[in-house]
């Protein structure tokens, strides 16, 4: 045997597999980023053709009359703190008709008496039918003196378990999901229930906008003054949101292909949820899950309808501030995305499907299943064979490009976005400081948020279930 | 080559997006500056306005006209504000004011040629400024390309009392776009004022099952002559959403000749329109068919269960009687269960009272 023959060979196999592995590593950054063009293009065009209108005060006279019943379902689990004042904030929406059932998911805090205590409640009957599964009602209690409240308890069962509760008592076609501890804009249902009013047959489900709350000043359950994070981590994930939502939603809404609406803000025709049974079990993406439900049998059904986002009714949420608990929220969005994919795999590129399944979910395999595992192996891969001179400073480059420069443009140009055709960020010291952060998050915050994404999906790979500790600041001290 | 692209485009994009954010801050800098003026100037004037709406100083109505002729923009989104709060002869003479100060004007020309946001705000400004130039402006805009501009432009010469012709091509339009709720206004106002054409459009069976039952819930609610013979000549439709808009109909006008529709309407296949058949028993309180009532608490719907037992409820002491009674002889069952917790509710509501 020729040893010096077969080193080369073996130097030649490992040269050009490496260089295969290259070009995927490329070819998906590529791939990645031609979506995101995309998507600022049609956020852009979607944002100049539906202009939101600015003047609250116009929005109760043209819709008010027209406007359809909804009911507020806001699950709660262990929120004894701050959900009166959330329930009291809901109470005062500008809205002309809509009911508030407020579900306690088994706390194991005081909630439940929170509530009774805060309302003054009592126990009331309330006829209602079990259509969509969840634990059993302990009780209802209601009051006189708020008479759109209504307090639901039951045995613990999960965030889908009590929403599910809160589908079976509702009594309006629509019902609006709605996290205990995110604060909606007074006007934020008057906008985002227009798709409902333009065109009540078609729609079945609409998402608003959710922005960061932290650092805003918040006075019993409602927001008095705009204000930036002081946390650094907070401040990246106002600019993740901002993509998110003003760049991917609103592009996906305009293809309609939209295949999440956010758990903590959405609107659905209520008799279509409980069609595909209601929120799903076992699974820490009920909410991208319920949608994709409903896009599923519609499409079975060859039903024309619309699922929107709107992207001006606005919901405030607080963001996590240590990178423990964010860690484990972005690994359980990716382990919710990928439970969801692959329960509905059968989906992907199948004719029957048409746009979802080639659009919807082809954009997440390539950013959520393909994603973070390829953009790993570059940081690992490209920079150690540079070192080693195994790679030429064209790859290195082209790679650099791909992952930090292109991120930059996108991230600063949802900012764009923003400021042209929204400005929610009052101060300019505020738009410089975004537009630092929107520049820095490219730089060590993007490599670690894709850790968590790898750990979601090893999670997934081990099938574990469960939400985690969520620890919040709290509102109160915002 | 196609390596070293990538990298010249990502960078060059990179820059170009933060040199334009850079551009956007400046203008930003600058228009809080100008914001934070014209927030002043409003606060002023309209402390103003309102006070001149109660003196009627003349001195304060010059400085009004000259603030409005000065800065339209700003004056035209106050007026909005204050014709929502002000009636009567005080909102005359604003308006004549804001006529006067070229308002109007400047309401038509926003209404020809502005965004679609501006033009729909004139389409609505404009009920408050009527005359002859208005109704013109106003008709050229229902041929609006933007079927909401369209349709609040009809639904402002209508509410004018303008004679706009219902022709078919806004029958077509509305009909186009025959979901939106948007459609149920603009009908509600020529219900009242050209109620032959509504009728007519109703009628029609060619007509989609949408116009034509927003048509009658319309024409309904106006209480035009010969409703209820419509009504009437419609309980037949095949379209289970008609057969749902003549029972509703029906428990809206309460006519007593609706009866037989109604009773038959109780054992309809569909369950939607046993649903509002069961509502318009308790609406128009027609104790003769309490018994249908009692049979549909076991229907297989539980809206028609529920409704049903709503409208036992509703029947006054009768009904109540017969969902006590149900619920000594059954309380264990289903049809108990409906009963108690619909007595439960009664119960509740008569003591919040």
């Amino acid at each position: 045997m020729d040893f010096a023959s077969f080193d080369l060979d073996m130097s030649a196999i490992v040269a050009s597999t490496l260089e295969i592995v290259l070009w995927v590593v490329i070819g998906t950054g590529l791939l990645q980023n031609a979506l995101y063009i995309a998507q600022l293009v049609l956020a852009l065009q979607e944002l100049v053709t539906q202009r939101p209108e600015k003047r609250a005060s116009l929005l109760w006279r043209r819709y008010a009359d027209i406007s359809p019943p909804i009911s507020l379902l806001v699950p709660a689990f262990n929120e004894e703190l701050s959900i009166v004042d959330s329930l009291h904030s809901m109470l005062a929406l500008n809205y002309p008709d809509f009911e508030i059932i407020a579900v306690n998911d088994g706390s194991k805090d005081g909630t439940l008496h929170a509530m009774i205590a805060g309302f003054g409640l009592k126990p009331i009957v309330r006829h209602y039918t079990e259509i969509v599964r969840h634990e059993p009602v302990r009780g209802l209690y209601a009051s006189p003196q708020h008479p759109r409240l209504l307090v639901v308890d039951k045995g613990n069962g999960g965030k889908s378990d009590a929403l599910n509760a809160g589908i079976n008592l509702s009594r309006c076609p629509i019902f609006c999901a709605v996290d205990a501890d995110s604060i909606l804009e007074s006007d934020a249902l008057l906008r985002a229930v227009q798709p409902f009013i333009d065109d009540p047959v078609r729609t079945v489900a609409v998402g608003g906008t959710i922005r960061i709350a932290n650092g805003c000043r918040i006075e019993r359950g409602r927001m008095v003054s705009f204000g930036l994070p002081r946390n650094l981590l907070a401040l990246f994930q106002t600019i993740e949101y901002l993509r998110a939502f003003l760049m991917a939603r609103l592009a996906w809404s305009r293809l309609r292909t939209l295949t999440i609406i956010s758990g903590a803000f959405g609107l659905f025709k209520r008799q279509a949820a409980i069609e595909v049974g209601g929120y799903s079990h076992r699974t820490v993406g009920e909410d991208m899950e319920l949608v994709v439900k409903l896009h599923r049998r519609l499409r079975d059904r060859r039903q024309d309808y619309r699922i929107v986002f709107v992207p001006e009714p606005v919901c405030w949420t607080e963001a996590p501030e240590s990178w423990r608990v964010l860690g484990r929220q972005r690994s359980r969005w990716q382990r919710g995305a990928l439970e969801t994919f692959f329960r509905h795999r059968d989906m992907l590129f199948r004719p029957r499907y048409g746009r979802i399944g080639l659009l919807g979910f082809g954009h997440v395999l390539v950013v959520d299943v393909l994603g973070p595992p390829i953009e790993v192996l570059g940081y690992l891969l490209v920079p150690m064979l540079w070192l080693l001179g195994l790679l030429s400073m064209d790859y290195l480059l082209a790679f650099l490009a791909l992952t930090f420069m292109f991120g930059i443009f996108v991230s600063v140009a949802s900012l764009i976005l923003e400021e042209i055709e929204l400005q929610r960020v009052p101060r300019a010291m505020d738009l410089l400081l975004l537009t630092m952060i929107a520049i820095l998050e490219n730089f060590g915050y993007r490599q670690i948020s894709n850790l968590w994404r790898l750990r979601g999906m090893w999670q997934f790979l081990r099938g574990a279930q469960g939400w985690g500790k969520m620890n919040r600041v709290g509102f109160r001290s915002t | 080559m196609f390596l070293t692209l990538i990298w010249k485009i990502s960078v060059g994009l990179a820059a170009l997006s933060v040199a334009t954010m850079a551009l956007l801050i400046i203008a930003r800098t600058r228009s809080v500056r100008l914001q934070r003026d014209e927030g002043q100037r409003r606060d002023t004037l309209l402390a103003t306005m309102l006070e001149w709406l109660e003196t009627a100083d003349p001195g304060q109505g010059r400085t009004i006209a000259e603030a409005l002729l000065r800065d339209q923009t700003l004056a035209m989104n106050l007026l909005i504000e204050v014709f929502e709060t002000v009636r009567g002869e005080g909102q005359e003479r604003l308006a004549a004011l804001a006529e006067a100060a070229g308002i109007a004007d400047r309401l038509r020309r926003d209404l020809a040629s502005g965004d679609v946001r501006n033009r729909l705000a004139a389409a609505e400004g404009l009920a408050w400024f009527p005359s002859e130039t208005t109704f013109q402006a106003l008709i050229k805009a229902v041929n609006d390309p933007n079927d909401d501009v369209s349709f609040t432009a009809a639904t402002t010469l209508s509410a004018l009392g303008s004679d706009l012709a219902f022709d078919e091509v806004l029958i077509a339009r509305l009909a186009r776009v025959n979901s939106s709720r948007r459609v149920e206004r603009v009908l509600t106002q020529f219900a009242q004022h050209q109620p032959g054409a509504l009728l007519a459009l109703v009628k029609d069976e060619a007509r989609s099952i949408r116009i034509r039952t927003a048509g009658l819930d319309a024409l309904t609610q106006n209480g035009v002559e010969g409703i209820l013979d419509l009504i009437l000549s419609l309980q037949d439709s095949a379209s289970t959403d008609m057969r749902v808009a003549v029972a509703r109909n029906l428990g809206s006008l309460g006519h007593p000749e609706g009866f037989g529709t109604i009773a038959r309407y109780l054992s309809d296949a569909r369950w939607e329109v046993r649903c509002k058949a069961a509502e318009a028993v308790g609406r128009l309180n027609l104790l003769e068919l309490g018994p249908q009532l009692c049979d549909l608490l076991l229907d297989e719907n539980w809206w028609v269960r529920h409704r049903a037992g709503e409208a036992l409820a509703k029947l006054g002491e009768c009904g109540i009687a017969a969902l006590e009674e149900i619920v000594a002889l059954a309380g264990q069952t289903a049809l108990g269960h409906t009963a108690r917790h619909v007595l439960a509710e009664v119960d509740a509501v008569k003591r919040s009272a």
